[in-house]
């Protein structure tokens, strides 16, 4: 076995632009599933807050479903299975652009706005009632009363869940590779198959999720401490 | 829409996903057991006042944390195999899920660990249990069951992440399903039966583990019979 040397595959110009490629791939996909989680998130919990009972059920077996079934196996299903309900000309259209990324981003955007929903919801959750109906009481209207009072706390409570599943979502953009695309993670295996070079290839790859991973740490920390009390400072 | 569903064409191939189940029933079995072996070292490394314990340790359970599974996967089958080291792909799943788990669940237990009050320790010490008998009795057991709750749903997690491993080709539900997807191009309904499959074995795993922490943590039971009794005895004495 050859010496452990980073440079072969840093200095060589071929692999580095795979690399480079692989990330902005990687940052892509996790990122946009991140906006679809958001925004999906919000919707869910709204509805999850309404006094219908078959809404909320519905919610719940959204969430059940998610947080039940592996992220690969709803990958998966995603590209093999659910690109075959679709009409024929829009099966041509995503296999021209991209479609196993757009796939893995849909995918993986439902799957984490399950956690991210029930993630705000505790958060709602552990703000005790008489909060709003003290807000309510003192005559603020119910925009106000979540604006100034009930949010800014369930905001506050809720981030360090969220930031772990960002790291999460983040991390589980990885499993994209299984259905062909070419993030950081595919071309990584690509890289170890055209130069036998496992450990420095890994080595590389673990260090740029490791990195990134404690960038968003540090974002959340710096994000959890902009909503803390004053007091606790 | 003009798909047809079609779950007969599945069916022949039950034991092909009968035998996936098994082989993911038997991974997700060591990994938990290994897996709390590993976290239970984990955390006492970790909470170790020697520097160059507590430091690889930590190291550890923040690479392990923050790097994605499939990547730890690949590096341990495609790295032990550079040197020459052939193990077969489940055992290497194995090992990466309980070193994995073995990250997640160190922390959940240190937390645990940490929420022992120190007066509990000096209690035991001055009544003269032995330091082994104080680790389990007064500082492990109480601390599982502390955080039981998170650790269990770690491990219903990790019972999830057997599904990575068919990317290193274990032909456990996953690597089964993927197998027939391929031969009778029946993805949809493949995937649905897995799903609910894999939906089956997280609610049995949890109901597992409810009635396992029911049984292991008999102090708990005791002291809610305690306080059950208590309460019958002021409600006697008011009447």
């Amino acid at each position: 076995m050859q010496g452990f040397d980073l440079s072969v595959i840093l200095a060589n110009p071929e692999f580095r632009a795979m690399l480079i490629k692989g990330i902005e791939l990687t940052f892509i996909v996790a990122g946009v599933s991140w906006l679809v989680a958001m925004a999906l998130a919000l919707v869910l919990l709204t509805v999850r807050l309404t006094p219908s009972r078959l809404a909320q059920r519905t919610v719940a077996v959204y969430v059940s479903y998610h947080r039940n079934v592996p992220t690969l196996v709803q990958l998966m299903l995603w590209y093999f299975g659910i690109s075959n309900l679709l009409p024929d000309a829009m099966q041509e259209w995503l296999t021209d652009h991209n479609g196993e990324a757009i796939f893995a981003i849909i995918a993986l955007g439902l799957c984490q706005a399950a956690y991210f929903s029930e993630d705000m919801r505790s958060g709602l959750r552990a703000i005790p009632t008489g909060q709003a109906e003290a807000a309510r009481a003192l005559g603020h209207s119910y925009v106000n009363s979540m604006r100034y009072v009930i949010l800014p706390q369930a905001i506050r409570n809720a981030i360090p869940a969220l930031v772990n599943h960002t790291i999460s979502l983040f991390k589980n953009s990885s499993l994209a590779m299984a259905i062909g695309v070419a993030e950081l993670t595919h071309m990584v295996r690509e890289i170890e198959s055209r130069s036998f070079r496992t450990f420095e290839v890994y080595t590389v790859a673990t260090v740029l999720y490791l990195g990134t991973s404690l960038v968003l740490m540090g974002l959340g920390a710096m994000l959890a401490r902009r909503y803390s009390l004053a007091a606790a400072r | 829409m003009s798909y047809g569903f079609d779950f007969s064409s599945v069916l022949p191939f039950w034991p092909d996903l009968l035998s996936g189940l098994y082989l993911t029933v038997v991974m997700t079995v060591f990994a938990t057991v290994f897996g709390l072996v590993a976290g239970i070292a984990v955390a006492t490394a970790r909470r170790s006042r020697v520097k160059s314990v507590s430091l690889p340790a930590g190291i550890y359970v923040e690479t392990l944390r923050n790097t994605p599974f499939i990547v730890q996967l690949f590096f341990l089958y495609f790295g032990l195999a550079s040197i020459g080291i052939h193990l077969s792909a489940v055992v290497i799943s194995i090992i990466a899920m309980v070193l994995n788990v073995g990250a997640y669940t160190g922390e959940i237990i240190r937390a645990g660990l940490d929420s022992i009050p120190a007066g509990q320790l000096e209690a035991a010490e001055c009544l003269g249990l032995s330091s082994t008998k104080i680790f389990f009795y007064v500082s492990l057991i109480p601390a599982i069951e502390n955080v039981y709750p998170a650790l269990t749903s770690q491990f219903v997690l990790m019972m999830l992440m057997t599904s990575v491993t068919s990317q290193i080709s274990t032909e456990e539900l996953s690597g089964a399903a993927y197998n027939i997807q391929s031969t009778t191009f029946r993805a949809m309904e493949v995937y649905i039966t897995i799903a609910v499959i894999y939906v089956l074995i997280a609610f049995a795993l949890k109901l597992l583990f409810v009635g396992l922490g029911r049984l292991l943590f008999r102090r708990k039971r005791a002291l809610r019979n305690l306080s059950r009794v208590r309460l019958a005895g002021t409600q006697a004495v008011a009447g």
